[in-house]
């Protein structure tokens, strides 16, 4: 499965070489911004599984800073639609940047939630009740990091394929949920007391969760890229199967 | 009815060189080149100048109230497919056409087809505006008198009337008809133009870069212009302008070296060309 | 810090700058040397002009004597029964001549009195007899009248001949010259303008010698050109540059027409006298074989011309027409013929002024033949102003050299008439845009 004769670099090829180059930096911000979301998300549960408030609170510092790389980036949309006149599979490329721009920006927020759940949990001074609830955390951080970045991937390559992938993993992080949920409704069995607790582990997770969710958005940004076709809202194995048949 | 999955999938074949090279033995168009509601149906037309061979294999339809725009690098043969549709061709020296050219089922290139009424039935507008050295009124009023077409000076005055009504330029120029329709400006020109083909009521109307010479303003004015006529004619139009083509037709055709490459609706050709080549051409990356 | 190389190369500017000098002294040169070939040109027509209207200008006057002249009864009707065929017939020169001893009745000899009779033209009798033919009544009447005098007469009066000179040099002698000092004296000889000059057809005498034949030949001889030449001319070009397809042919007609405008004239006088005057029989030293030789010569002038013109006008124009749907023949005779018109007007102005001139093929075809009569039409015998020049300009009297300057000067005033009822005709096909 040669990841193809078919991907084009949409970065490239135009006679006006500096629209080449505005594409790609527009490109390239973005992906820095994504790489950016990846490293809060990843301080923020590191923060919450060690109990370092420090941390936590430099990741909701941080946060502005993607806040302020959004309204960059947002602006060089603006740009390049006003000057350019994009058609085609630019115009797709630069509507699906700036969609993917939002759907980081609201990342970089659930990161943030993540951490201000950190935070939460070391000034109530409790304990967690079992190190293994952690694990749940690392797990679900591990696969919406690498959802988001292979999302990321894909953009950067128009790689298809990989962007299919990126949904194949989706069904993983939900069962993770599903998992740590029951794993946490039992500590309310247990000991009605860690309500407060487990609820804010309940919006880390779904923070994290969410991450995935928009990882996954990112992904279908690209097929709209390479392919020119809006698979929103539809169901994702029945998209998998469709475009790697194709494929074949 | 099929899944939305699988329509997306059939709809966005992805089209490799490979699957060119074998498309190109069938049909070398990509989409759909008939029409519902045909006004003007050309098949497997080939024109050649001498040696050599201006125009391959293009099969395209005309249909009713619709703009159909032609685009496609300088030399690709939009212009000379569009001069085939009212048989302009026939005045250059050693240039053949086959194939087969319909006006609402009737074969232009017949040989026993007098070319003159077919040229009322097709009127033409020209790059560069080009009225006659004469009076506005002589201007418009000079198909409708060859032809015919009116019956007394009354009649032929209310149809210069309703041609440059029509056409955007009573008001302009209602006070001045006795002057050199020359004098104008260049976007007027080109609107007198048009009224001086709408004169003879033509079913067709052919453009060939009919907004090339003038600036934005009278640009727009123009492709408003074409946007009211669709409700009474076919239109086709060439033009270098991929914007122009945007906004003004309903269907995009997209000519490359004398091979019609793609055609569709112009929303999904300039949104989602199916062809590579379609799709480095309206992006800018040709060449 | 600099590159070496970039360092090493003076600036673009700089090298400008250098040649600019150069490039302005070239531009002043050529600016000068254009001008001094116009000066150089008006130069000459100036010298041309001013020694034709130098030498020419006096023709337009004539030296009239004056005598009092009885219409004898006796001479002009014997019969008294004012016979037109005897008026016609009388011997007027008789009643000059008796005037003429009546003024000096000392001159006695015979020798002498033929001197004194040469003091007169010998076209008095025929001035006398328009006299008496337009009012009969005058016969038996005493009249003063101006009668044309001779050429060596007329001379002397406009001092082309010196008094001073010495008898044997002079051609006017001492006794004639007496005479006519006796008669200058009596106030009896005076200059008037030249009617005769511009009525007359040519002559033998210089005194009687007139354009008008000339000029009607010419005028015939251009008109049928023109007739001729111009529908033939344009219809050629037209087929030609709008309708003949482009093949081996139509190359090799466009290729002989363009030859047939360097052939020289003299061989067109010679085809014409082959084709038109002996096969064809068209009678010789007329107007109509002239136009038919002229129409020759000057097609290929036209119908170049006519190419160019059509060539010129932008195909968008017939594009249109054929648009709205002209037929290709509408489309010539409503938009590219009038839009080339001035262009052809041009063409033919310039072959019509080449035929004018034009001498060589009309020697051929006999319009060289002395013809005192005016021509009343196009199959009279004629002849045509250069003709007439060359013809006046080869004569011994001294009377002719006046006479060929002034017939220069008519030829150039009709050639200027054309060329501006050309130049008012384009205008007013212009202005129809």
């Amino acid at each position: 499965m040669g990841q193809g004769t078919m991907t084009i670099d949409p970065t490239e090829g135009h006679t006006v070489r500096a629209y080449d180059r505005e594409l790609t930096q527009l490109r390239g911000f973005v992906l820095e911004m994504g790489e950016r979301v990846i490293e809060q998300t990843r301080l923020a549960v590191d923060a919450l599984i060690e109990g370092d408030a420090e941390t936590a609170r430099r990741v909701v510092s941080q946060e502005r800073k993607i806040d302020y790389m959004e309204l960059d980036a947002d602006d060089e949309v603006f740009n390049l639609i006003a000057k350019r006149a994009p058609t085609a599979i630019d115009l797709r490329l630069i509507l699906a940047l700036s969609k993917v721009i939002g759907d980081l920006e609201r990342a970089g927020d659930k990161a943030a939630r993540v951490a201000a759940c950190a935070i939460e949990l070391q000034t109530r001074g409790s304990r967690l009740p079992e190190v293994k609830i952690l694990h749940h955390f690392r797990q679900m951080a591990e696969l919406a990091c690498r959802m988001l970045s292979n999302s990321l991937d894909a953009l950067a390559r128009t790689d298809v394929d990989l962007a299919l992938g990126v949904f194949a993993e989706d069904r993983g992080l939900e069962m993770e949920f599903d998992a740590a949920m029951r794993h946490l409704i039992t500590f309310v069995f247990e000991d009605a007391s860690l309500v407060g607790q487990v609820i804010e582990l309940v919006f880390g997770l779904k923070s994290l969760e969410r991450i995935g969710n928009h990882a996954g958005n990112i992904a279908e940004q690209v097929i709209y890229i390479a392919k020119g076709q809006d698979v929103r809202y539809q169901n994702r194995e029945n998209l998998i199967a469709a475009l790697s048949q194709r494929r074949r | 009815m099929s899944t939305t999955a699988e329509a997306v999938g059939q709809a966005k074949a992805a089209i490799t060189s490979a699957d060119l090279a074998k498309a190109r033995e069938v049909s070398a168009t990509v989409g759909e080149f008939r029409s519902p509601t045909p006004r003007m149906v050309c098949r497997n037309v080939n024109v050649w100048y001498a040696d050599k061979q201006a125009i391959k294999d293009v099969n395209l339809d005309i249909g009713k109230n619709e703009v159909v725009s032609m685009i496609g690098p300088s030399g690709c043969g939009k212009s000379t497919f569009l001069r085939c549709l009212n048989r302009m061709n026939d005045t250059i020296a050693g240039c053949r056409v086959s194939g087969t050219l319909e006006l609402d089922g009737v074969d232009i290139y017949d040989k026993r087809l007098d070319v003159v009424p077919l040229r009322a039935q097709v009127g033409m507008v020209f790059q560069k505006p080009n009225p006659f050295p004469k009076s506005i009124y002589e201007n418009v009023a000079y198909g409708p008198r060859i032809h015919g077409l009116t019956n007394d000076k009354a009649e032929l005055d209310a149809l210069v009337e309703e041609s440059l009504r029509k056409a955007g330029l009573w008001e302009e120029v209602k006070d001045r008809l006795d002057q050199p329709g020359t004098g104008l400006s260049g976007g007027q020109q080109q609107r007198l133009c048009i009224a001086r083909t709408i004169a003879v009521s033509p079913e067709v109307i052919l453009m060939d870069e009919p907004c090339s010479a003038l600036d934005p303003i009278a640009t727009a004015k123009i492709e408003e212009l074409i946007d009211e006529l669709r409700a009474n004619y076919s239109i086709a139009i060439v033009t270098h302008s991929m914007q122009q083509a945007a906004r003004v037709s309903q269907r995009t055709a997209y000519f490359h070296l004398g091979d019609l490459i793609e055609v569709g609706q112009t929303d999904q050709i300039f949104t989602n060309p199916r062809h590579r080549l379609t799709e480095d051409y309206i992006t800018g990356r040709f060449g | 810090m600099n590159s070496p190389i970039a360092a090493a190369r003076p600036r673009a500017i700089d090298r400008v700058n250098q040649s600019l000098k150069r490039r302005y002294a070239a531009e002043r040169r050529f600016r000068f040397l254009g001008a001094s070939a116009v000066v150089i040109g008006l130069l000459f027509v100036t010298i041309l002009f001013v020694d034709i209207i130098g030498k020419g200008y006096t023709a337009f006057w004539q030296t009239s004597i004056q005598l009092s002249i009885y219409f004898d009864p006796e001479v002009i009707d014997p019969s008294g029964e004012r016979d037109p065929q005897e008026l016609r017939r009388a011997d007027y020169q008789k009643l000059a001549r008796d005037a003429l001893r009546a003024e000096f009745p000392e001159v006695q000899r015979r020798q002498e009195l033929r001197e004194l009779y040469g003091l007169l033209s010998t076209g008095v009798a025929q001035q006398l007899a328009e006299r008496v033919q337009a009012n009969p009544e005058r016969i038996g009447t005493t009249e003063a009248v101006w009668l044309l005098a001779d050429d060596d007469v007329d001379m002397l009066i406009k001092g082309k001949i010196d008094r001073d000179l010495p008898e044997s040099d002079r051609r006017v002698k001492d006794r004639p010259l007496a005479w006519i000092e006796a008669l200058e004296a009596k106030g009896a000889i005076e200059k008037h303008f030249n009617t005769p000059f511009f009525s007359n057809g040519t002559s033998r005498e210089p005194e009687l010698a007139g354009i008008a034949g000339a000029l009607m030949g010419s005028f015939y001889t251009l008109l049928l050109t023109l007739l001729f030449s111009f529908p033939i001319a344009v219809a050629t070009a037209v087929y030609l540059e709008e309708f003949a397809p482009k093949n081996r042919w139509t190359d090799l007609i466009e290729v002989n027409i363009n030859n047939l405008a360097a052939v020289p004239s003299i061989v067109f006088g010679l085809l014409g006298l082959a084709v038109f005057i002996n096969f064809f029989g068209v009678p010789r030293s007329t107007p109509l074989v002239g136009a038919l030789v002229l129409t020759l010569m000057t097609l290929p002038t036209i119908i170049i011309a006519s190419r160019a013109a059509l060539k010129s006008v932008p195909p968008s124009i017939r594009e249109a027409a054929l648009g709205v749907g002209a037929s290709p023949l509408q489309t010539q005779f409503h938009h590219v013929l009038p839009l080339a018109m001035p262009g052809m007007l041009t063409g033919t102005i310039i072959g019509m002024a080449q035929a004018l001139g034009e001498t060589a093929p009309l020697l051929m075809i006999g319009m060289i033949a002395f013809i005192v009569d005016i021509p009343g039409g196009a199959t009279d015998a004629a002849t045509v102003l250069p003709v007439q020049i060359f013809l006046w300009a080869d004569s011994p009297e001294r009377g002719f050299v006046e006479r060929t300057s002034a017939a220069i000067m008519v030829l150039l005033a009709f050639l200027i008439a054309m060329n501006l009822t050309a130049v008012m005709l384009r205008r007013k096909f212009e202005r129809r845009w």
